[in-house]
């Protein structure tokens, strides 16, 4: 066994066909520019920006984020610059790059949504929007749109009809039954789900007997979730034909094959860049070198291949 | 700014519980400044996760050193490292020290000493060595071993120490109101949240520039996970927050609330 032709990476995620399958999850790559010095960013599969709102947000009180053990919360509460000086200031240079930037996008109101799709719509640079109904750590909007299949089937299918951009709709972990959601939201007009976002944890310090994160509960990301989010992405892709974007503690080539196996189409690093600011590089190289291993010719041959015999 | 696979060179007890380390960094040597930091990757697996922050405390040629208390799993694990081991560090981050005209005055409490030595030879290497050094520390057995290295680079060294066992006996900030009266003087300081208070409230009083290095919780020390946050003193536009390792560590004491 053993390739000695390139095998073939890329792979459709739902009205956009990326060079590979790895991709950097929104909140933990900045707007890419900060990870230029350590990488090719034209190498990545797609970049997703930090998550914007029509109006600037000043995000929670510190602190902020915590480590546990493989793995970390965090409450960061969506700060962010507002649409209109993302276009103006982050935009110029991201169109520059030669990979598909998808914004992660967030409203209080499904109207928000819709005004936020409209906005970016015809934007230059901008490949495609992610609507994150998953943020656990906004009083409105995020998280309470995404444990409901009809709210969540409603800003799916706004943001839908305010933009021309392929829609991808990030789920969150924090619901019953994903199967349910992720089936709403691809009846509403999806072009795909992304999942998982980070799941509603808390940690105390039990010599103050305060919270440790200042809005008392955030979001746990990190290697600690990762078999919770494989499960969710397996289940997710045998309730829908769309493409599925796994996350949760991508931090090698194996955690990425691994979701693609269970069902991934792509997958995107979060909280592994933070370690190493190479990661994403690094588990394209060695998807590619497994392949190659392997005598596989396409990664797209791959997706959703587990067996249950 | 570079990921940097270093190489280490020794490890050096001062105290029951703090530490050098010296690291052959060649990269981040080359570029680093005073006040900047260093994001080091300790332990191989999962836990711990983050890399963890810590100042420059030296660089010359290839050499860089930290000077670091073990407070936790991450810092016991830097603590055991032999010579050879290889330790990854990203930098070097953050805005360091301004160097600005007239008398400085360096003042470090406990671990906050550690950014001040580079500081003080940056200063004499441009011709204004520092006009006072004040180290604090809670024991004479914390401060004297850092004696040797701060010598050469400023004629007024001076301890305060909590239990009186060495030099001045009383707080850092004690120790800055102590000093004559230096018109013009900039002080740069870094050290426990109490001190920096008390410092930023004498400097305002008297008229004085201060410049403090700051710490906060962090993941990627690098602007792009936005938990660094610190209330600013100022709000700016769209944000009441400042974030330490992208506008820090180091700040202007005005830029930040002391209150
Ligand atoms: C910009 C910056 C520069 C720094 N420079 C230095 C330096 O030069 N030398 C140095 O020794 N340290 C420095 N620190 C602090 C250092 O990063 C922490 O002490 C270290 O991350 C602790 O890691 P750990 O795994 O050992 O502790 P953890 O296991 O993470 O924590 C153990 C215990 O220590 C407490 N703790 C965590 N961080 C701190 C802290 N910053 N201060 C006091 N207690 C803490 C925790 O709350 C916990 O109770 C700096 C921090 C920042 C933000
Ligand atoms: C510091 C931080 C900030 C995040 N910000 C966002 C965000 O703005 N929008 C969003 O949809 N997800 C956000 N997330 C969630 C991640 O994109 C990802 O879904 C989650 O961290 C799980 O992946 P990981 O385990 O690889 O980190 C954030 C995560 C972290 C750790
Ligand atoms: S530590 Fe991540 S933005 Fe400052």
């Amino acid at each position: 066994m053993g390739l000695t032709a390139s095998p073939d990476l890329t792979v459709d995620i739902g009205g956009l066909t990326l060079k590979n399958p790895v991709m950097t999850a929104s909140g933990t790559f900045g707007y890419a520019r900060e990870f230029a010095p350590f990488m090719d960013l034209s190498r990545l599969g797609a970049i997703i920006v930090k998550g914007i709102s029509l109006k600037p947000r000043p995000g929670n009180p510190p602190p902020r984020i915590v480590e546990i053990a493989c793995g970390m919360l965090n409450a960061i509460g969506l700060e962010n610059v507002g649409v209109e000086r993302f276009i103006a200031d982050k935009m110029p240079y991201l169109r520059r790059l030669d990979t598909p930037v998808i914004v992660n996008v967030l409203g209080e109101t499904v109207e928000e949504y819709g005004e936020i799709a409209r906005r970016l719509s015809g934007v230059p640079g901008v490949a495609a929007l992610e609507v994150n109904i998953s943020c656990p750590n906004v009083q409105k909007g995020g998280v309470a749109f995404g444990s409901d299949p009809a709210a969540a089937a409603k800003v799916t299918a706004t943001a839908k009809k305010n933009c021309a951009l392929p829609v991808m709709v990030k789920l969150s972990p924090n619901v019953t039954d994903i199967a349910a959601i992720a089936k709403a939201v691809e009846d509403a007009g999806a072009d795909s789900i992304s999942l998982i976002n980070t799941l509603l944890a808390m940690a105390v310090d039990i010599n103050s007997r305060r919270p440790k994160l200042a809005n008392v509960m955030g979001g746990l990301s990190g290697p600690a979730i990762k078999p919770i989010a494989v499960r969710m992405v397996y289940q997710a892709s045998r309730a829908v034909k769309i493409p599925v974007i796994g996350i949760g503690g991508v931090t090698t080539a194996d955690d990425a094959l691994e979701f693609i196996i269970a069902g991934a189409s792509a997958v995107q690093l979060g909280t592994a860049s933070f370690r190493d600011a190479a990661a994403a590089a690094k588990v394209l190289d060695g998807i590619d070198g497994w392949l190659r291993q392997q005598g596989i010719a396409s990664v797209a041959g791959l997706i959703g291949s587990l067996r249950l015999d | 700014m570079l990921q940097e696979t270093c190489r280490v060179i020794r490890l050096e007890r001062l105290s029951a519980d703090t530490w050098h380390l010296f690291l052959a960094a060649p990269g981040i040597t080359a570029r680093v400044h005073a006040g900047q930091f260093v994001m080091a990757a300790v332990g191989a697996g999962y836990d711990p996760l983050l890399r963890r922050p810590f100042s420059v405390h030296f660089a010359e040629g290839d050499d860089l050193i930290l000077y670091f208390r073990v407070v936790g799993k991450g810092t016991e694990m830097l603590a055991s490292l032999h010579p050879g081991d290889r330790l990854s560090l990203l930098g070097p981050l953050g805005k360091g020290f301004k160097l600005t005209e007239g008398l400085a005055i360096l003042v470090g409490g406990g671990i906050g000493i550690a950014p001040l030595l580079l500081l003080a030879k940056e200063l004499a290497d441009g011709n204004n060595p520092a006009a006072a050094i004040i180290l604090a520390g809670r024991t004479k057995a914390e401060v004297t071993p850092l004696a040797a290295s701060f010598q050469p680079w400023t004629k007024n060294l001076i301890f305060a120490t909590d239990d009186g066992s060495f030099g001045i006996r009383g707080r850092a900030d004690e120790a800055v109101a102590s000093l004559p009266p230096m018109p013009g003087a900039v002080v740069y300081t870094c050290g426990p949240q109490p001190m920096l208070r008390a410092i930023a409230h004498f400097c305002r009083d008297h008229k004085m520039k201060c410049q403090v290095s700051v710490e906060s919780a962090m993941a990627c020390g690098m602007g792009a996970c936005l938990g660094c946050a610190r209330p600013a003193a100022r709000p700016a536009e769209g944000g009441g927050y400042v974030h330490v390792c992208l506008d820090g560590p180091v700040f202007d004491a005005e830029a930040l609330p002391w209150d």
